[in-house]
């Protein structure tokens, strides 16, 4: 118990110390997870897209060796950046690219080279999250849009990837929260972010739980958030569960919101058959008598 | 749908043009310090001139050096710049210090360059050198043959005494000899000689995977997952100064002391040296040139004193 | 009677190893309202389907005011703004309004302006009777609503001919009526429709020419009264002869 007492006063001690660096290194994390994720989802949705245009049997020939060299090379991406682990990703590209040119490629900047990783990283996952929503939207809505002369890109922009995007949220959240914790990784590039201070403190003084503790209370808070706002977004995209009725009926009878809940059941007011009946009475009078 | 897109497409942009604009490699704004060694200036300054002109990597007059910034108290990382502290370079608003800056700053006072400090995993270190991104490492690192077939390595810089960690309570605290630490479980920092060549010399050791950082390593030796963890002196004397229950076994001089095939292979173990790229030979004259300077005695010193300004917490 | 809208030669059309459609010919004059009848399998819903090129025909010809749209250098998405289709299933888009859903079509394809799209979207919807409705999303409406609000979006097009792909097939008893009497008033309007159906009444009642397809040929064409009361052919007879018994 006492070492759970020593271990609040630590982190308390180490908190007054090195706030600013921890909190300069959760910024670090958030950027680059907020960035890198958001550009790995517009990666993810353009390679979606490409792999799902259609084509048949009797297409002209450079169409369809375009097509499928475009599915051949989306397919290469994704196998090789899901294939391997992001760290060896990032030293290829960050130390292998100058040293394997002697020099002609070098890297302006460390951010440039991180939000790159893993943003390449993330689309190659979302491409196949993207992919499995647009396939698992049911093909009707595909005829459908087809039905009315819409082209493949009108249908997919207007109809499939909507319905699409709303699948995959659970998917884009985990990629995010994902991405919070792996940016670790890239340390190995020298980019500092919220976990590179808990080495750095512990190099320091040693403290090596109290500096941990302080780490998983600082995820943990920022990948709740990102849940929270997540779920809240999915949300939005639903819409609300009930619709306002358009009244052009001059006989009404409720004005305002139409609570869904009630159609079909023996208290809904609007039904056709009340409705009806309304009409007839006013027309020919009641034959039941007043209540 | 449009309009979230794109308010999350133009926040993600500005997003990414705050985070790429604010990392300018910061120039150091400390200017060089007045040289304790005055010796070393006067000697040196000749070779001054000629030394910026012609040493690949240092036309900007910049060093750029690598470390890690978690190993005290060869380099650690502290929030402001007390006892002769040089911001680190892609950290804004940190500071390194310990015996390696302390050496750096050295070494561009007699030479008139500047210091810049670039943190890095340890296991990134060689790559980083290999491929220009860095100048050289001063990072601790011992001159074995394996690391000098990738790299050129200036030193010694100093001599690391092999020793083992235990704690007071452990059945190993009172050992005199490697042979008295047999059967016991042990681990030591990945990618050292500690772990390569050390530990697999104790009889019937149990060694671990090995740990990914000095404080990993201590954690473990504190929290009792092993008995024992090899490691260097200046390590050692950091780890106890912070923790009373930890007890150093020095065995360095007598006959029960890790043993090398030859005075060469002792020395690639204890020896700690400074890389820099295969083939840049300049550079590594000009810092074996101040090395040169300094004696054993001297290097003891500067450890001594890079203890003592350690933070405490 | 009209001009021919739609003429199809030697139609025919496999998956596989499977005929479905074999050697079809049939011609489409405007105001015709014709109703394909047949049993499951006998390949009327594919039919349907190859006019508007949804499926591709194997071989043959689809002339639409004599051009063939069957082939390479065509654009089926504009011959299908012409030709619109009614589905089983209804397909509404589910992330749009009832009247997001009538009015994108006409926004996209026929680029119309967005209030001239939503007034004639009106104007469809209040035929029929699913305006009150136009702010609520698919899911949110009964089976026989959907298929109202499919006809309507079908009809915002200002299609040529409309096709019906089994339209009442998965209705409760209740909304089939619904949805019948919604077609009866395009076929009084002079609609150009083509029908596959089991309703057999509105076959008989409300079609210019019924086809009885069997097999993926056509077993026997005609006017309602020579189909439906003087049957040739002996399978049409057996066909007919399971309804006559309700």
């Amino acid at each position: 118990m006492e070492r759970l007492i020593k271990l609040g006063q630590d982190m308390v001690l180490l908190w007054q110390n090195y706030s600013s660096g921890y909190l300069s290194g959760i910024r670090s994390t958030l950027i680059l997870a907020v960035v890198a994720t958001v550009i790995g989802c517009i990666i993810g949705l353009i390679c979606g897209v490409l792999n799902t245009i259609p084509y048949a049997k009797n297409d002209p020939l450079p169409k369809r060796f375009v097509l499928k060299l475009i599915r051949v090379l989306v397919r290469v991406y994704v196998e090789v950046f899901r294939g391997t682990p992001m760290v060896l990703q990032a030293v290829f590209i960050y130390y292998g690219l100058p040293y394997f040119t002697s020099n002609t490629v070098q890297w302006p900047s460390v951010w440039a080279a991180a939000i790159l990783v893993v943003s390449v990283n993330t689309g190659a996952y979302m491409a196949e999250s993207v992919r499995g929503g647009i396939i698992s939207i049911d093909p009707g809505q595909t005829e459908g849009a087809k039905a009315i002369g819409m082209t493949h890109v009108q249908t997919m922009l207007s109809v499939i990837l909507p319905q699409a995007l709303r699948n995959i949220m659970p998917q884009i959240g985990n990629n995010f929260i994902i991405n919070v914790k792996d940016t670790s990784v890239m340390f190995i590039i020298t980019f500092t972010e919220f976990f590179a201070f808990h080495r750095y403190i512990t190099g320091v003084n040693n403290m090596y739980f109290p500096s941990a503790a302080i780490e998983m209370i600082g995820y943990l808070t920022m990948t709740l958030i990102a849940s929270i706002l997540l779920r809240w977004i999915e949300k939005w995209m639903d819409g609300s569960d009930s619709y306002d009725l358009v009244q052009v009926d001059p006989l009404t009878m409720t004005a305002g919101t139409y609570s869904h809940p009630d159609r079909g059941t023996p208290f809904d007011e609007r039904s056709k058959e009340n409705r009806e009946r309304i009409r007839q009475e006013l027309k020919f009078g009641r034959n039941r008598g007043d209540r | 749908m449009k309009k979230i897109l794109s308010i999350v497409l133009a926040m993600t942009m500005v997003l990414a043009l705050a985070a790429c604009g604010s990392s300018e490699p910061a120039q150091t704004t400390a200017a060089p310090t007045e040289a304790a060694a005055a010796t070393e200036a006067a000697s040196a300054e000749t070779t001054a001139a000629q030394a910026s002109d012609v040493i690949p990597g240092l036309e900007d007059g910049v060093l750029t050096v690598g470390m890690e910034c978690a190993y005290a108290p060869y380099n650690w990382m502290q929030m402001n710049d007390a006892n002769g502290a040089v911001p680190i370079s892609n950290v804004p608003g940190s500071y390194a210090n310990g015996y390696d800056v302390m050496i750096a700053q050295k070494i561009c006072d007699a030479y008139g360059w500047e210091l810049e400090i670039v943190s890095s995993a340890w296991d990134s270190l060689t790559p980083a050198v290999q491929s220009g991104t860095m100048d050289a490492n001063i990072a601790g690192q011992s001159m074995t043959a394996e690391r000098m077939a990738e790299v050129d390595m200036a030193g010694p810089y100093y001599y690391a005494t092999i020793v083992c960690v235990t704690t007071k309570d452990s059945p190993y605290a009172s050992a005199a000899s490697i042979a008295d630490l047999a059967g016991g479980s042990c681990t030591a920092q990945s990618g050292t000689i500690w772990y390569d060549s050390c530990l697999p010399q104790i009889p019937d050791a149990k060694i671990q995977s090995p740990a990914e950082t000095a404080p990993a390593m201590i954690m473990q030796l504190q929290t009792g997952t092993v008995d024992f963890i090899c490691t260097d002196m200046p390590t050692a004397m950091g780890a106890a100064a912070k923790d009373e229950n930890l007890v150093i076994l020095n065995f360095s001089g007598t006959d029960g002391d890790f043993q090398f095939a030859t005075e060469e292979e002792r020395a690639e173990n204890v020896n700690i040296g400074i890389a820099v790229q295969k083939g840049n030979t300049a550079l590594k004259e000009a810092i074996d040139a101040v090395l040169s300077t300094m004696t054993e005695d001297d290097f003891n010193a500067l450890m001594d004193q890079a203890i003592s300004v350690q933070p405490e917490i | 009677m009209g001009e021919k809208i739609l003429e199809i030669r030697h139609l025919s059309k496999n998956f596989g190893t499977n005929h479905v459609l074999r050697d079809i010919d049939f011609t489409v004059d405007k105001g015709d309202v014709i109703s394909i009848i047949g049993a499951s399998g006998s390949g009327k819903s594919t039919l349907l389907r190859c006019i508007n090129l949804l499926e591709t025909p194997t071989s043959g010809e689809i002339l639409y005011h004599g051009q063939n749209v069957v082939g390479r250098g065509v654009n089926a998405a504009a011959y299908r703004s012409h030709v619109g289709m009614v589905f089983q299933s209804f397909n509404l888009f589910n992330n749009m309004t009832v009247l997001e859903n009538c009015m994108v079509g006409q926004i996209k394809v026929l680029k119309k302006h967005k209030e001239e799209a939503r007034a004639h979207a009106m104007e469809y919807l209040e035929k029929v009777g699913m305006a009150p409705y136009i702010n609520a999303k698919p899911r949110q409406i009964s089976g026989g609503q959907k298929q109202r609000v499919a006809i309507a979006r079908a009809l915002a097009m200002d299609p040529e001919v409309l096709l019906f792909d089994e339209p009442t097939s998965a209705l409760d008893p209740e909304m089939v009526g619904e949805v019948l009497s919604v077609m009866q008033a395009l076929a009084n309007e002079g609609m150009t429709m083509l029908v596959v159906t089991h309703e057999m009444a509105f076959a008989r009642d409300v079609s210019t020419h019924v086809v009885y397809m069997n097999q993926g040929v056509i077993c026997e064409e005609g006017p309602p009264s020579q189909v439906f009361g003087n049957p040739q052919r002996q399978e049409t007879q057996d066909f007919l002869a399971r309804f006559r018994k309700n």
